[in-house]
């Protein structure tokens, strides 16, 4: 018989099989596990990003809830939030426009039409009333108020934009001056006009450029007729002329007696010592 | 034997990994029905939503959603900037680009006003019960309606402090008048109604130094006087009728007495018919 021979093995040997059998186990494991964690990776990031959806939804439907919450609240109390955006409308039972405002205005509506309205711009603030029939309008405005009609101002108070005076003015329907009284827009005195109807002036009660006081009637020419002033003499005059605007008669303060001048060659006075004087010319006595 | 020791670690391993991936599975379909359930809760949830929203056009479309505000209440443009603003304080005011415009108020004890400014806020325009008043630069410019003493209705106009130009009630007489002044604020001319009733029309050289006054005289006829620079006692020239009927112009101081030549230089008098 053979002589059977044994062969020890050696500790490392033995460690070395069993080395490779975890090796082997865990090679197994690795393998299923990455095959595995494949699948997992993806559909753990597929229910990661519905999650995230489902969260986004959540939230705009919490504030749709909240937001539709509030709206019914305000519904129940009949009341309306207190700030909207324009335009903003305000209507009767019959859907006719009462109140409206738009970006530059808000008005008061009667019918079809503005009643009264109020606008703004970079120039200022306006209030504005309209009649029925729309062809007359009133307007007040930071310089003064103003009268339309048909579209033409009939009445004007307040400063004219042109000389900056400030007065109070009628206009006829061609937009002739009727009548006047303010700031004149020459001197910065005051002064009272009164025009014929076609707008020329026909009286007149204002302060010269000297500072005197002068009230005078004119004619259609616009030359004075009848003026009252300042004398020289720092007395009062009144000076009548004709229709050419010549002086016919003078009276007045000549110094501390009083001379009446009917002329006009009664103007050349001549003082005739002793003799009565000519009947042109009355002089007072001191 | 000696390979077959090595796959059955393997396929030991594989199968212990599986078996722990296909548990985590199951717990995975688990949240996925919860997901589902969740998802039937928003349809739900959207589906009541259409519903309110739906109720709440209807009344809005019928107009009766909204009929009340709470004051402050604001209009604004599309970029926020404020057009139309109520304010607690009973102020109704228009706005344009950044600022106030127009007011309407009746946040001053009950009384009404309109407002109005001009792009420099220091000069405005304001309408109420007591009038009209127009400012420029923080002055009055112009005034219409009561006095200080609010007796007698007016318009004057103002430059700087002083009066320029007036019309209306006067606070002396109570009878009308008109007055003119230089740009200081001296008189110079008016025409009124004296507290006798009688008109006048005169120049003045400033408040009460009249130099020529015409008027109606104690016959209730017409009458002109001129005045010296000092006063109008006596007129430098008068003009107007004597108790005899007749026209008289006469001239000052002394009218009336003659010179020694006895004419009857100083005053030219009328005939009766």
């Amino acid at each position: 018989m053979p002589e059977v021979t044994t062969v020890k093995v050696s500790y490392p040997v033995r460690i070395m099989k069993r080395v490779k059998i975890l090796v082997a186990f865990a090679f197994g494991c690795l393998t299923a596990l990455a095959l595995g964690f494949g699948v997992d990776v993806i559909s753990r990031s597929e229910a990661s990003a519905g999650a995230d959806q489902r969260a986004f939804l959540e939230s705009r439907l919490n504030a749709l809830e909240e937001r539709a919450r509030n709206l019914e609240e305000i519904t129940a109390q009949g009341q309306i939030r207190n700030k909207v955006v324009a335009p903003f409308e305000i209507t009767d039972e019959n859907k006719r426009r009462v109140f409206y405002v738009e970006p530059d205005s808000a008005s008061v509506w009667f019918g079809r039409k503005r009643g009264v309205a109020m606008s703004g711009s970079k120039e200022g603030g306006f209030f504005y009333a309209y009649s029925a029939s729309g062809n007359q309008t009133a307007r007040l405005a930071a310089p003064g108020v103003g009268v339309s009609e048909n579209f033409l101002e009939r009445i004007i108070l307040g400063k004219d934009e042109k000389y900056g005076n400030y007065a109070l003015s009628f206009l006829s329907s061609t937009r002739q001056l009727i009548g006047g009284i303010g700031e004149s827009g020459d001197t910065h005195a005051a002064v009272v006009l009164v025009c014929d109807k076609s707008g020329n002036l026909r009286g007149r009660m204002a302060v010269t450029t000297d500072g005197h006081g002068i009230v005078d009637v004119l004619s259609a020419n616009n030359l004075p007729i009848a003026q009252l002033t300042n004398s020289e003499s720092g007395g009062g005059k009144l000076w009548i002329g004709n229709a050419d605007g010549k002086g016919m008669l003078v009276a007045g303060d000549a110094g501390g007696y009083g001379i009446v001048r009917a002329g006009p060659d009664g103007f050349q006075f001549i003082p005739t010592p002793g003799l009565a004087l000519s009947g042109s010319v009355i002089v007072g006595k001191r | 034997m000696k390979h077959s020791k090595l796959f059955l670690s393997f396929a030991f391993g594989w199968m212990t990994v599986a078996a722990l991936i296909l548990a985590a599975q199951v717990f995975a379909r688990k949240g996925e029905v919860e997901n589902a359930a969740s998802q039937a809760t928003f349809e739900n949830r959207i589906r009541a939503l259409r519903q309110r929203v739906a109720y709440l056009e209807e009344q809005a479309n019928k107009g009766d959603l909204t009929r009340k505000v709470v004051a402050p209440f604001e209009v604004v443009n599309r970029a926020g900037q404020r057009i139309f603003y109520v304010s607690p304080d009973r102020d109704v005011e228009l706005w344009s680009g950044g600022s106030k415009r127009s007011v309407m108020s009746a946040g001053s004890g009950g009384v009404g006003a309109l407002f109005s400014y001009s792009a420099d806020p220091q000069s405005w325009a304001s309408l109420s019960p007591r009038g009209l008043f127009v400012n420029e630069n923080g002055k009055y410019r112009v005034d219409l309606g009561k006095d200080l003493q609010k007796k007698n209705y007016r318009l004057v106009f103002y430059k700087g402090d002083k009066v320029i130009a007036a019309i209306g009630q006067s606070s002396v007489s109570g009878a009308g008048i008109a007055l003119v002044s230089d740009g200081s604020g001296s008189q110079k001319a008016d025409m009124t109604a004296t507290i006798n009733g009688t008109g006048v029309v005169e120049l003045l050289r400033g408040y009460g130094f009249p130099i020529v006054r015409v008027t109606e005289g104690d016959q209730k006829e017409g009458l002109l006087l001129i005045c010296g620079v000092n006063g109008c006692n006596p007129p430098m020239v008068s003009a107007g009728t004597n108790e005899s009927g007749v026209g008289v112009v006469a001239t000052g101081p002394q009218f009336f007495i003659q010179g020694p030549t006895g004419a009857s230089g100083s005053f030219l008098i009328g005939k009766k018919q």
